[in-house]
């Protein structure tokens, strides 16, 4: 597959997405408090309210903030047009996720109906409006990057998440309206997790794991074949509990996710710069946790009794869903944050450059934005907490430990990316400087 | 004939080929053209390019994918691209 020239001059200004890289760590950082506040019980079943409360800090206000910030800048680069009034739309957007999260976090946390309700009806606002203007982006445009092909499906199964979500959200918020929500859990988790997680970094991956790792491109087929398997699969689990539909199509998903992996392994393998960077370990650490979670989660539709370790079937549906979001997701969410906001900083501001006619010698580095050190702390400092979550799972009095240790993890980042944003306004600054004193 | 200043940036990754292509350029001396050795075709530079004054012609490389011949716009155009 022959990756598609970015076309940056369609950009929406930083301000856009920077907001939703500058507070998702913040969430990041409470669901550590609360895994030290839960202590064993942080990992002991997916349906206690501080685990439900947790899981959502870390999908919606780590995962959906930063993905939903960034498909701001990635459509209209890999698709040629942009979200239709970006600039507007997506405070309106930030506001409404960012509030919707916490009070959705909460509202699970305490049981509590107003709250939920007041979450669904942000959420719903957030999605509803961010889901038609990404909608009319990508169908505005023909055909595209090849990539952006399984960005549109990922934008699919976020469309059903969120659906099935707000869904299940009202049933919590009015009892009354006899909402068997329970039922719809399953279909939820896997089309966010399995279907807008996966597919989005899928997507994302075909497209920038060649262009900043110097690397020859992912097959064409795979592109072409992995996403739609996927996320049919994942509508076939949606509609039926069969085994003998359930187990082809878990393999399908499984088969395709695994197959992925050791593709991005092998393109890593082949990249023309050979020395070790700290993203190209994160991309490396990423496929194995999802080579690993999609194999125990094909595990669990073929064997669902199965003990492995010791631990019973709820503990190894947890240590699936761990690697799956703090080893896969997480893995390239914070990697990405220290790659992918310098290269976004210094492509704003050499357009500042060119805007004010200001010399691009006053343009700083990648480097001079995030160090290369900074991206190896952040590397290091998240594989100890996802190798101390991993251990919780197993032995949970490790939860307060690994608590301790997300919160460290989402702190470098934020510190990461608040530096980044000083130091990109004080770059802006300087090249106005120079340009008026040019004159 | 104009002499050449050959850059060969199909190691970089981005935004490094850009970063390096306009410090090339604001070495280039009178008369200089310089030849960007490039693995893909760098369309965020053309613009930049021609704002700052330069022509360029892009073409298949023998070392890489690509060779970005860029000269001053107020220079004629080296003669085998005439």
């Amino acid at each position: 597959m022959k990756p598609v020239p970015l076309a940056l001059g369609e950009l929406p200004p930083f301000r856009v997405p920077l907001p939703f890289y500058l507070t998702a760590p913040w969430f990041g950082m409470l669901a550590g408090l609360s895994w030290i506040r839960d202590g064993e019980l942080a990992f002991a079943s997916r349906w206690l309210p501080g685990t439900l409360a947790t899981t959502h800090l870390l999908t919606l206000g780590v995962m959906a903030m930063v993905m939903v910030g960034s498909l701001f800048q990635v459509l209209p680069v890999l698709g040629g047009t942009g979200v239709p009034r970006a600039r507007t739309v997506g405070p309106l957007v930030f506001a409404a996720l960012s509030a919707g999260a916490l009070l959705l976090a909460l509202g699970l946390d305490r049981s509590s109906p107003a709250l939920m309700t007041a979450a669904v009806v942000l959420l719903a606002v957030a999605f509803g409006v961010f889901g038609i203007l990404a909608a009319v982006s990508v169908l505005r445009r023909g055909r595209g990057a090849p990539a952006l092909f399984t960005i549109r499906l990922a934008l699919i199964a976020l469309a059903a998440t969120v659906g099935l979500g707000l869904w299940m959200g009202a049933g919590i918020a009015s009892p009354d309206l006899g909402i068997a929500y329970r039922l719809s859990t399953d279909a939820h988790a896997r089309l966010g997790l399995g279907g807008f997680a996966l597919l989005l970094v899928m997507g994302v991956g075909y497209q920038v794991v060649p262009m900043f790792q110097v690397a020859p491109p992912f097959d064409a087929r795979l592109v072409r074949v992995t996403g739609p398997v996927v996320l049919l699969g994942l509508a076939l689990l949606a509609v039926t509990r069969s085994d003998a539909v359930a187990i082809p199509a878990a393999s399908g998903i499984a088969a395709s996710g695994i197959a992925y992996a050791i593709a991005g392994w092998r393109v890593m393998q082949r990249r023309r710069r050979r020395r070790p960077e700290p993203m190209v370990r994160a991309w490396q650490l990423a496929w194995v946790c999802l080579a690993l979670a999609l194999a125990g989660g094909w595990q669990w539709f073929v064997w669902p009794d199965l003990r492995l370790a010791g631990l019973p079937p709820h503990r190894l549906q947890m240590l699936y869903a761990t690697l799956f979001v703090l080893g896969f997701a997480l893995t390239v969410i914070l990697g990405m944050l220290t790659k992918i906001v310098p290269f976004l900083s210094f492509t704003h501001l050499q357009r500042q450059c060119l805007r004010v006619r200001a010399s691009p010698a006053s343009l700083p580095t990648m480097e001079q934005i995030v160090s290369e050190r900074a991206a190896w702390v952040q590397l290091a400092v998240h594989a100890l907490a996802l190798t101390t979550a991993i251990s919780a799972v197993v032995w949970p009095g490790l939860g307060r430990s690994a608590g301790a240790l997300l919160a460290v993890d989402f702190g470098v980042c934020a510190r990461n990316v608040t530096v980044a944003a000083l130091r990109h306004r004080r770059a802006a600054r300087r090249i106005l400087l120079a340009a008026a004193s040019a004159r | 004939m104009s002499a050449d200043r050959i850059v060969d940036v199909s190691d970089l990754p981005p935004p490094e080929p850009m970063r390096v292509a306009l410090a090339a350029l604001a070495e280039l001396r009178p008369g200089e053209r310089l030849i960007l050795r490039h693995r893909r075709e760098p369309f965020p530079l053309y613009p930049m390019l021609a704002e700052l004054g330069f022509s360029h012609r892009t073409r298949p490389g023998a070392v890489t994918s690509y060779e970005i011949v860029i000269w001053r716009a107020t220079e004629p155009p080296p003669e085998e691209l005439r």
